[in-house]
């Protein structure tokens, strides 16, 4: 037993039984190793248990380990509800609906990057909005709008702001089904529409990275995704559907917590789980609102990658194709998502919900590109600003989780301790010295960012990689850093 | 913390490590609204006592439960920060208990973030996670929120 709470039952995977607290209708199961379950804080064991007691769940309630404690799920966290008697759960999302990663590489080495850095850094910081509030790269119509919520990433690439290979390097080809925009309630619109093509704060960032030769985990798999090494330079983008997705998921808890109880007689112990029946009038609700934000946050990141690519061409005199770009996928780590599965015997459709968790489906399965057919889709797994980020695909072990496998690094430190410790301009200027050139728009934030206050991403890595769950494919270090 | 020793709000360290979680004590509810709402804009700007008081804005809502009540309330101070770009601070508020439903109304006053203002982070919504808001004895309420950042 570790913690007095959770039993080693594998290599990096620790069970917490099902009668641990009453209500729980599954078993919870943490994916770490034993040095991070401790490093785990309690409230994560107390926020899992409460997911396992959600209505239709499966299996389990899963927590990777990268796991560390939020509201309602805990990030990192993991629930397949089947959706005939089961649940849907906004806070098994997140308010950042769709916040996700996007990935792209080019044929630049950093001998060739590295002289123009600094005026990239600037131009970009100058052209993609970023921090509290901020108004979007485009400003979109009312009628515009309710096309992007149902577009996603296509409306970007039949407005200019992309090409239609982009589409194919998306989860969900950029644009999920069952969007509708008509469940989006005015004030969701009203927040959204201005900020569609903006970064956000917190720990939200892009970020130009290099893959050193050493760094290539798997040869053949990266060598297929165009990973080469050689110092070759990348870019990662993380951000979500940014006021949009918060507002669809402030109304929409609040209209679960009033009907939850009274109505559909579910009683959960945290109102943050506060959820509705799939098939009710409210789950359809949320879940058709849920999609047009994820549908958002696919064009949002569509957006900022269409500057980044645009200022590379500018700064090299180059075309995209002259330098290499090659986007390798845009995966999402806050959605609920219907799959399919078999559960004793029986075909179900689930929702499943991963809220810091990125699903990872494996080779051979439909709903992946067809060039990524043979290999699985690429898992991108974004650490620290002051680490690596990995780039992974699903291993052997992957269906236990319902193919869902890490997000990042995920905080040991609270953001106020974080504060307390850190000076922002002293860690600007000690990122700067260690080699990563920072551009941001808040000093203090930035501070609640620093590398010390998130967990060694290598070990993160290495738990996924023991418990099965993901094969590691390269890794990539950060050299210049836009954040929020 | 801040705030009088009877009267503050502070951030509270083990209860989400990704988030802030605000507990607040204070001897009426109309402070405690005051108390979150000066919480949340610490967790906006480096220092809220620079934010000027020239924009007046009015905010009147109601709820059935005074714990979502103040939930409600702090979420629309931050659909106006992302709406109209304004960051506001309540210098009145009025709470009413009327037959089924809490009516708050709330005269804030502040300005717009483009005006210079160092920022720190941007609050994405008030969670339901272990909200509270209730009187614990004759002259002293508490609360408690955890801001999603």
């Amino acid at each position: 037993m570790v913690n007095g709470i959770a039993k080693k039952i594998d290599n990096c995977l620790y069970e917490i039984p099902g009668d641990y607290k009453k209500g729980m209708r599954v078993p919870a199961r943490i994916y770490a190793s034993e040095e991070l379950l401790n490093s785990m804080d309690n409230a994560v064991f107390e926020q899992l248990t409460n997911v396992a007691m959600l209505p239709g769940i499966q299996s389990y309630a899963l927590c990777m380990p990268d796991g560390h404690s939020g509201y309602g799920f805990p990030i990192g966290g993991v629930a397949a509800i089947d959706i005939e008697d089961g649940v849907i759960s906004p806070g098994g999302i997140g308010f950042d609906i769709n916040c996700g990663v996007r990935f792209f590489i080019t044929s630049l080495n950093f001998q060739e990057l590295s002289p123009k850095l600094n005026q990239i850094m600037d131009m970009l910081f100058s052209r993609i909005p970023s921090g509290v509030g901020g108004k979007g790269i485009v400003s979109l119509n009312d009628r515009q709008f309710d096309e992007a919520m149902v577009k996603g990433c296509r409306w970007a690439v039949e407005h200019g702001y992309g090409i239609k290979e982009d589409l194919i390097f998306c989860e969900e080809n950029g644009c999920i089904a069952n969007a509708k925009p008509e469940a989006v309630s005015g004030k969701a619109r009203e927040r959204g529409k201005e900020q569609v093509g903006s970064l956000g704060s917190g720990n939200h960032y892009l970020e130009f990275q290099i893959i050193r030769d050493n760094d290539i985990l798997n040869k053949d798999i990266a060598n297929r995704f165009g990973i080469i090494g050689n110092n070759q330079i990348a870019c990662m983008i993380h951000c979500g559907s940014r006021g949009f997705g918060h507002q669809i998921a402030t109304d929409y808890l609040d209209q679960f917590i009033s009907v939850m109880k009274q109505k559909y007689h579910i009683d959960i112990p945290d109102r943050e789980l506060a959820c509705a029946p799939f098939h009710s009038k409210e789950g359809q609700a949320y879940f058709h609102a849920m999609n047009c934000a994820i549908n958002i946050a696919f064009l949002n990141r569509q957006l900022i990658f269409h500057i980044v690519r645009d200022v590379l061409c500018q700064v090299f005199r180059k075309s995209p194709e002259e330098l290499g770009i090659k986007l390798i996928y845009d995966v999402c780590h806050n959605t609920a998502k219907i799959e399919q599965y078999e559960i004793n015997g029986k075909n179900k459709k689930l929702l499943v919900h991963r809220k810091g968790a990125t699903r990872a489906f494996t080779k051979g399965m439909q709903g992946i590109p067809e060039l990524y057919r043979e290999i699985g889709q690429p898992v991108l797994v974004g650490g620290s600003m002051q680490s690596a980020s990995y780039i992974l695909v699903g291993g052997h072990m992957a269906k236990e989780s319902f193919y869902s496998t890490v997000h990042g690094s995920g905080r040991v430190m609270s953001r106020q301790q974080a504060k307390k410790r850190f000076k922002g301009r002293d860690l600007a200027n000690q990122m700067e010295k260690s080699g990563i050139i920072v551009r941001t728009r808040s000093f203090s934030g930035l501070a609640e960012e620093a590398g010390a206050a998130y967990k060694d991403i290598d070990d993160v890595i290495d738990a996924i990689t023991q418990a099965g769950l993901s094969i590691p494919v390269a890794r990539m270090i950060p050299i210049g850093s836009i954040k929020g | 913390m801040s705030g009088n020793s009877k009267e503050y709000f502070e951030f509270v360290e083990d209860i989400t490590l990704a988030d802030i979680a605000v507990h607040c004590r204070a001897k009426t509810v109309e402070k405690i609204f005051t108390l979150n709402a000066e919480a949340l804009l610490h967790v906006c700007l480096e220092d809220p006592s620079k934010l000027d008081k020239v924009t007046k804005y009015h905010i009147l809502l109601q709820h059935n439960y005074l714990d979502l009540l103040l939930v409600k309330f702090l979420n629309e101070l931050i659909f106006i920060k992302d709406t109209k770009g304004l960051l506001l601070y309540p210098e009145t508020i009025h709470i009413v208990y009327s037959k089924d439903v809490i009516v708050c109304e709330v005269d804030c006053i502040g300005d717009y973030i483009t005006n210079g203002y160092d920022i720190n982070v941007d609050p994405k919504a008030i969670t339901m996670h272990k909200v509270k808001c209730e009187k614990i004895n004759n002259d002293e309420w508490e609360s408690f929120i955890v801001i999603d950042v």
